[in-house]
This record gives C-alpha cells, structure tokens and sequence, in this order.
C-alpha cells in the first residue's frame, strides 16, 4: 500500500493512462453525440428532416405545375409567332428533370394533384387510390398553379390518415376558398402526399438516405454508450488512484507539499476556471462546427479528412479539461491530508493579518497604557469620566437621546471598573493578610485581577513559595538533626546500659583485693557522670535544635517556683544555703511549658547547689512588669569566675577550669535553648563573684 | 516461681538482667528480638515481659501490640529513646511501665516485682468497701492504713491527708495553695513551700523512681495530681 502510494512513476504512467482514457471517452463521446439526434424519435419517419424533405418535394410538384404554366404562355406565343424556341426549350428540359425526379422509380415521394372540386389531374402512384395504401400519413396541401410553393401554414395544411374521407369537397365548399378573387381567375390545386411505407429496393433517395442513418444510429448507439461510459469509468479510477496516492512521495513518511500547494487556494482554482474556461469555449466553437457537419450541411459521414481531426480536437479538449480539473482535485485533496487546507487559502491569510494586525495595534495600546504611571492613569480615567459628564450637562439640552446613552454606558464602565478594583484590592489585602498570619499556602487567583494589582499579586505569590521552600527546607533539616540524635542517644545509651549494669554487679561480687574496690568505685563514679553527660548531651541537642514540643499552657511561676524549692529544700540544706524569696503577693501567671519551665529552674538551682559558695545566700527575686514575668537568680560563686558571662553560656563551659565538680557544662547552655523555645529572655551576669541569672518570660492573660 | 521473659537485642543486657532477676529468685527466658519473644511466649507460660523498644526484626512496640491481642500479662518496655512520644505510644498500646535506659538495675527489680504482685496476687479491681485507691496504692481510710503493692506504708498524718485528698479527686489538680488550706485549715500565706517538701516526701515512700513518678505527678506551674491509671 506504501509502496503503492510512493511510486513516482506508477503515479506518471496513470496520469498518462487517465489522459488516455478521457481522451478516449472524449472520442466516443462525440460518436454517441452523432447518434443523438436520431435516437428521440422511434420511427425515422417522425423525424424532422423527413418532413422537410416532404415539403420540398412537394414545393417541387408545386414549381412543376408552374413550369407546365410557362410552358403554355410559351406555345402560345410560338403560335403567335413570337421566337421562343431557346426558352421553350429550356421549360421543356426543366419539366423533363423535375418530372424525372418525380418518378417512382426516383423517388419514394408518394403523391396526387387534384383540384378543388376533386378532378384527378397528376399522380406518380399506380393507380389513384393506392395513396392511401402505400403511404402511412398523408399530408395535403393547397397550392396555387404559377406559385413554385405550397402553401404549407394556415388551414390549408392538413393531413389525415387511412380510412378517412378526402376533404376535397370540404375544402371546394369553403367559402373563403371558393369566393377568393385568386380562386377565381385561378383556382387552386390540392396536392395529397406522403412517404411510401418501405424505402428499401429500387429508388435512392433523401428518404432512403435519413432512413439508412436513422438505422445505422440505432444500431451504433448502444456500443458508443457503452463505450463512454467504461472509458469514463477507467478515467475516474485512474483519477481516484491518484488522489489517494496523491501528496506521498518515495522515501519520505507522511504528506510532502509541492509548489501547487504552496500557491494560495483561491489563485489556484481562479487559474484552472481560467484554463476550463477556454477550454469549454473550444470546446462549444468545435463542436457546433462538428454538429453542423452532420445536422446542417448534411456532410457525408465520412470521406470529408477534416470530421476526424476535429473529434480529436475535441476529446483532446475534453481530455485538457478533465486534467485541469484533476489538478485541482488533487491539490485540494493534498490540502485537506496535509491539514494545510484552511492556512493556504488566501481568505484565511487575509482574516489572520487582519487578527494579527489587530492583536498588534491592542498590544500597543496596552504598552501605551501600561507606561503611564498608575496616577496619571487614574487620573485620565477620572478625569476623561468628569470631561464626559461636564459634556453631558452642556449638551444635554440639545441632544438628549444619543449622549445620555453614551454618559450612561461611560458611568456603568467607571462603575464596574471601580468594582473589580476594590475586588481585587480586597483579595490582595486578605492573602497578605493571611500570609503575615503565617498561612505560607495562601495564593492568589490572579487572573481575575486588574493589570496593576496583579503585578503586585503575583510578587506575593512568589514571596509565599519562597517562604515556604524556606520553612519546608528547615522543617526538613529539623526533622532530621532530631532523628539523628535520637539514634545517637540509643546508640550512646545501651552500651552505657551494659556498663552500668556490670559495674553494679561487680561491686556485689566479693573482692579479695582492696585496689580491685577502690577501681570499681572509680568505675562506678564515671560510669554514672558518663550517663548525666550523655542525658544532658541529648537534651541540650534536643533544646538548641528545636527538636522538642512545646505545649504552652497558661501557668503560675509561683506555684512552680513553691514546686522547685520544695524539691530542692534537701539539697539547699545540705550545702547550708539559705534562699531569700522575693515574691508578688498575687500569683503570676506565664505562657509556658510546664515540664520545660521546670528543667530551667532545675538546673538553675542545682547550679546554685553545685556552685555557690557554703553558708552563703541564693536570691530569688519574681518581678512583673510590662506584660513580662522576670525571674532573676543570685549567687555567690564558691570559685572564683574567670571566665566572661556570654561564654559561660557556651558549652561544656564550667565556672571552675579545672572542671573536678560534678556537672556536664551543658545546663546553663539547657536552660537558655528551653527559654527561648518558649519564647523567653535568658540572661546572664558576672559582677566579681556575684552570679545572676535573668529569665523574662511573656506574662499570661 | 515465676517466669520472665527477657527480650533485648544486645546480649549483654540481657545477661546482666537475668543475673539481677536469677538472684531474686525469679525464672529467666532469654529472647533477642520481638519475632523470639512471641514464639517463646507461645512455648512457656510467662508471668512478665521485659521489651526492649529499638530491636531487629520486629520491634517492642509492635511486638507489645501482638501479644495484646490474646494476652495480658505485664509487659515493661525499655526504651533507650526517652522521648515522650516512645513512652506513650507504648503505654496506649498496652504495655504496663516502662523504665529507660541506662536504668538502675534495683529500679529494674523493683518495678518487676510491682507488676508481678498487681498481676498474681491482687488482680483487677483492688478497690474495696471505704478504700481509695490509684494503681498500686490503695488507702484504707477505717484503718488509716496505706499500701502499695500490697506493701504497707508508713506515713506521717500530714502526708496521709495530702494523699487522702488527692486520691479521693483523681486526676485533679490541687495547687498548693488549695492543698495547704484543705490540709492544714489555714489560710496559705506564703507557706506553700513546706507542701512541695511533704509530698517530696510522701513521692519518695509510695514511687519507685521519685524523680519519674507514675501516679503522684507534679504539674509544674500548677500543683499536684494522683494518676489513676498510672499512666504517662
């Protein structure tokens, strides 16, 4: 089928083949044209030409019976002595012809000569009667003797048919007939005629001549219309050929255009109704000259060289236009496969410059526009709106139908632009409300909004996904650093499990060597620092990542402060250190996390009991003041603080640098990281040995 | 003579508990992961689970889910993570305590025990007629008697009226202020200290690990509460 569609020569030789056969189909055309004339008739003797030929004959009876007239006005100027003899001669030899003509053996014409009043004066039948039997129609007519015609129109052309009365009586008792002046000096003369029924055997005549056509016609019509038809037939399959075929070339997959389709359609086919046009005008000027040879000149059939040329004129004509219109098919047909059809046609092009144009002088008038400032546009649109309405009220007088239309129509647009303005101005307002609130997923429509507002839309939009790459980006990093201290915490926490829990067992089994107890006490007081560390390691991780929750609740820092004391009262004690509350009377109520509050105060105390100096005092002090809770915490530092309040806060920082007290270094650094997760100030002082601690916490309700 | 199962992935910690178990007399099972401790509680009868969280295979949390579906026995996790999350998401699913690691091998003993005397010898519902009771620690208010476990306890009658008090409202939260003036019937007037250091106290007579109490809770900030159900 491809290769079929590809053939380049294939498609070549049924071009040639379709030219062929049309040209073919043209030939046997104007063949079948020839037989048409003949062919609506049934019987040849209904033909036209037939009863022309009658007529003529009989005019000729008629200019016989004119000759015979001469005739005697001649003898009888011979008689009178007159020289005629030339003249006479010459009548005598034309009635001589024309009565030769006239005779049975000559001719078929079948005729009698009567007059008015039915005296039988000439036939070439037999006998009298035998009109009737040998001819199927008799025609009559009426002529006037000295008249070479018949008088064939009015009601003195009648026939009638077998078994019917001659009318010669009739016709006699006339009155206008009988009492015409003509009539009178010379009667008229009837003539009955007709065709004999058989033309065949004997004379050769005119009649025998159409008859002999008439059948030949008939015999030939048949085949010639076949013969059109199958030539036809092969033409538009060849045709149907190449149009499926058409636009594929070898060796290249899908539709290849050629120059033909590149011209515009309507050029295209303007062309080929140029080309069909003369060709169809050929064509009529040819063929009425071919038709005349046979309807008009009565040409013979053959014989004349130049009948043939012009059938080959013809088809070849037929053949050209067929090929045009071929053509054009094709490229249509290209078009449409190619899905070019619409985008090569002149009118499409036109429609879409215009579009363009259009879209062009739109795009400018937008740029223009664009390129005002925001104000002054604004203010051109007011200010045009004001102009309209001053022009309004000057001319309202005057004309009052069009310009309130148009002051209406200007109103409604202001109107409505006002409305979208304030829409979108609502919508901006609200998404960046929203987006202030947090709502990072907040975007707005923006193609409903105005020009300048969705500039502005747009730059939110693009502000939200920023911001919330750059939080899902931290969320990300959160999640994992907690993920990875969790593992490492699991992964420190049961080989220390197993430590621990060994050590303790060792310290139960009985050892004969007092050093072996002394390293296992050793073993043990490592053992259990090594867990504090790794805990406060994890916690300290846990609060400077963020990776812990936070649940804050509404909460009394006195009642926890009360909670705190009473579960370090011991510990104080043991240290001999005496602590100093100032407090307000009311309770003061904080935002916090209750657990997380409590690791603070915890490791602040515990810092006291670590690190202040024996038999000294530790200050509490609880202040509220500007929506802010303050907790602030003094000691006297039992070493002395060489190290600066801002690193003491860093980790694994200690006040002693020698580090021999128990402790990890990480609970101011805990403690700090817990307060600001839940959005507290936490401060630190050294003043010589005097060691305070400031924490702010935002007050509640 | 009763029968633990021990399940840990690290051998070792394994071993060191079932020497700890063995000397108070109780029969060790030995699993490594949670695949072996459901086949080994299939095979024997157990009378408590000791679980590990983070094991190989299958996991103490899932694990503790499965045996829940045909079985109560206690099952005390041990979780090395000691994130909030690890511990409540076991307690929900059906395990009784839980104890993190590094733990302290007599907290260990001490908490087997505590389940084993609630499973074994107390049953379901301890609560009798005028009896109070949270977990483990019931209060006898006709004998003024408290015990835990079914251990008797000694407290003094500050501590017996602070407990009396809080175990008779589950759940909620006294201020010390509130417990104060309910306890001493005074108005509390900045001695709301010597509260925390009673039920200090009264945490370190009736909680295994004062400083992780299961039912007497500290809500820092706000006051105190009895836990019912021992959980969290």
């Amino acid at each position: 089928m491809r290769k079929l569609q590809q053939n380049g020569p294939a498609k070549f030789l049924v071009s040639l083949l379709m030219l062929a056969a049309f040209f073919l189909a043209g030939i046997a055309g104007c063949r079948l044209i020839q037989t048409l004339p003949y062919m609506v008739t049934g019987n040849w003797k209904d033909l036209g030409t037939v009863y022309r030929a009658m007529e003529d004959r009989a005019d000729s009876v008629a200019a016989l019976y004119a000759l015979y007239q001469d005739q005697s006005t001649l003898l009888e100027l011979e008689a009178a002595g007159e020289d005629v003899e030339y003249r006479l001669g010459r009548v005598d030899r034309q009635i001589q012809e024309a009565e030769q003509a006239l005779r049975p053996e000559s001719t078929w014409f079948r005729f009698r000569v009567s007059d008015i009043y039915g005296g039988q004066l000439d036939t070439n039948l037999e006998y009298w009667d035998a009109l009737e039997d040998e001819v199927d129609l008799v025609h009559q007519a009426v002529f006037t003797p000295g008249h070479y015609y018949v008088e064939h129109d009015g009601e003195a052309w009648l026939t009638w048919s077998n078994g019917q009365t001659a009318p010669q009586q009739e016709l006699a008792a006339s009155p206008d007939m009988a009492e015409s002046e003509d009539a009178q000096a010379q009667p008229p003369l009837v003539i009955e005629y007709g065709v004999a029924r058989e033309v065949t055997g004997g004379a050769s005549d005119e009649f025998t001549q159409i008859a002999e056509e008439w059948n030949w016609a008939h015999l030939m019509f048949p085949s010639r219309a076949k013969a059109v038809a199958v030539w036809l037939t092969a033409g538009l399959l060849c045709l149907l050929y190449l149009l499926w075929a058409s636009g594929h070339r070898a060796g290249k997959e899908g539709i290849v255009p050629t120059w033909q389709e590149k011209v515009f359609l309507e050029l295209y086919l303007a062309a080929a109704a140029g080309v069909i046009f003369l060709i169809l005008w050929g064509i009529l000027d040819l063929g009425d000259l071919y038709l005349g040879y046979y309807f008009h000149d009565w040409a013979p059939l053959d014989g004349d060289f130049s009948v043939p040329l012009t059938e080959y004129a013809l088809a070849a004509l037929f053949a050209l236009g067929m090929g045009t219109g071929a053509l054009v098919l094709r490229t249509v047909v290209v078009r449409v496969k190619a899905g070019t059809f619409l985008a090569t046609t002149l009118l499409y092009k036109v429609v879409k410059w215009m579009a363009r144009a259009i879209h062009v002088l739109l795009r400018a008038i937008g740029y223009f526009i664009q390129n005002i400032p925001l104000f002054w546009r604004a203010a051109l649109v007011c200010g045009g709106y004001i102009l309209s309405t001053f022009v309004f009220f000057l001319w309202r007088f005057y004309h009052f139908g069009l310009l309130v239309f148009l002051w209406g129509v200007a109103s409604l647009a202001v109107f409505l632009l006002v409305c979208w303005w304030a829409i979108g101005f609502q919508a901006l307002r609200r998404a960046s409300r929203s987006l202030a609130a947090g709502e990072l997923k907040s975007h707005i429509e923006t193609k409903q909004l105005p020009p300048g507002l969705r500039a502005c839309a747009e730059d939110l939009n693009n502000l939200s996904v920023g911001l919330q790459t750059a939080v899902n980006e931290q969320m990300k990093s959160e999640r994992f650093k907690a993920e990875l201290i969790t593992n490492v915490s699991h992964d420190l926490k049961t080989p220390l499990t197993s430590i621990i829990n060994y050590v303790d067992l060792l310290k139960n089994t009985e050892q004969t060597d007092q050093k072996a107890v002394e390293y296992i006490e050793v073993l043990d007081r490592k053992a259990q620092r090594l867990k504090k560390l790794t805990e406060d390691l994890v916690e300290a991780s846990k609060a400077s990542t963020g990776a812990l929750t936070v649940n804050r609740e509404k909460l009394g820092m006195v009642q926890l402060l009360d909670q705190a004391l009473g579960e370090y009262a011991e510990k104080l004690e043991a240290q001999d250190l005496t602590v100093i509350r100032t407090m307000p009377e009311e309770e003061a109520y904080v935002y916090a996390d209750g657990r997380h509050l409590w690791r603070v105060v915890d490791n602040l105390l515990g810092n006291c009991c670590k690190y202040a100096l024996t038999g000294t005092r530790v200050y509490l002090e609880l202040k509220r003041g500007k929506g802010q809770v303050i907790l602030s915490v003094k000691n006297i530092s039992r070493e002395p603080l060489n190290v600066p309040a801002e690193q003491l806060m860093e980790r694994f920082v200690r006040g002693d640098a020698s580090r021999t007290t128990e402790g990890s270094g990480l609970g101011l650094s805990i403690a700090r990281s817990l307060t600001e997760l839940q959005g507290g100030i936490f401060e630190l002082a050294v003043d010589g040995d005097l060691f305070k601690v400031t924490v702010t916490m935002p007050q509640a309700g | 003579m009763y029968n633990i199962l021990i399940c840990d992935d690290d051998r070792d910690i394994v071993s060191a508990l079932e020497i700890y178990l063995g000397s108070e007399g109780y029969r060790t099972v030995a699993a490594y992961n949670g695949r072996q401790a459901l086949q080994a509680v299939q095979e024997q009868e157990i009378h408590l689970i000791l679980m590990d969280v983070m094991m190989p295979e299958l996991d103490g949390i899932r694990a503790t889910a499965k045996l829940r579906e045909d079985s109560n026995v206690p099952i005390i996790l041990l979780t090395a993570k000691s994130e909030d999350n690890d511990k409540i998401l076991g307690l929900n699913i059906g395990a009784d305590d839980y104890i993190t690691k590094p733990f302290n091998p007599l907290e260990v003993v001490a908490r087997v025990k505590s389940q084993l005397r609630r499973y074994t010898s107390l049953g379901g519902a301890e609560k009798g007629p005028g009896q109070l009771a949270a977990g483990p620690i019931v209060m006898d208010d006709a004998a003024k008697a408290v015990t835990v476990d079914g251990a008797p306890v000694a407290l003094t009658p500050i501590e017996y009226n602070i407990l009396k008090l809080l175990l008779s409202h589950p759940g909620q939260v006294f201020s010390s202020a509130q417990i104060y003036e309910q306890v001493w019937n005074d108005p509390a007037y900045g001695s709301e200290n010597t509260v925390a250091v009673h039920i200090r106290h009264l945490r370190e007579k009736i909680e295994i690990n004062p400083a992780e109490p299961r039912y007497l809770k500290v809500v820092w900030g706000l006051g105190y509460k009895i836990e019912a159900g021992g959980k969290k």
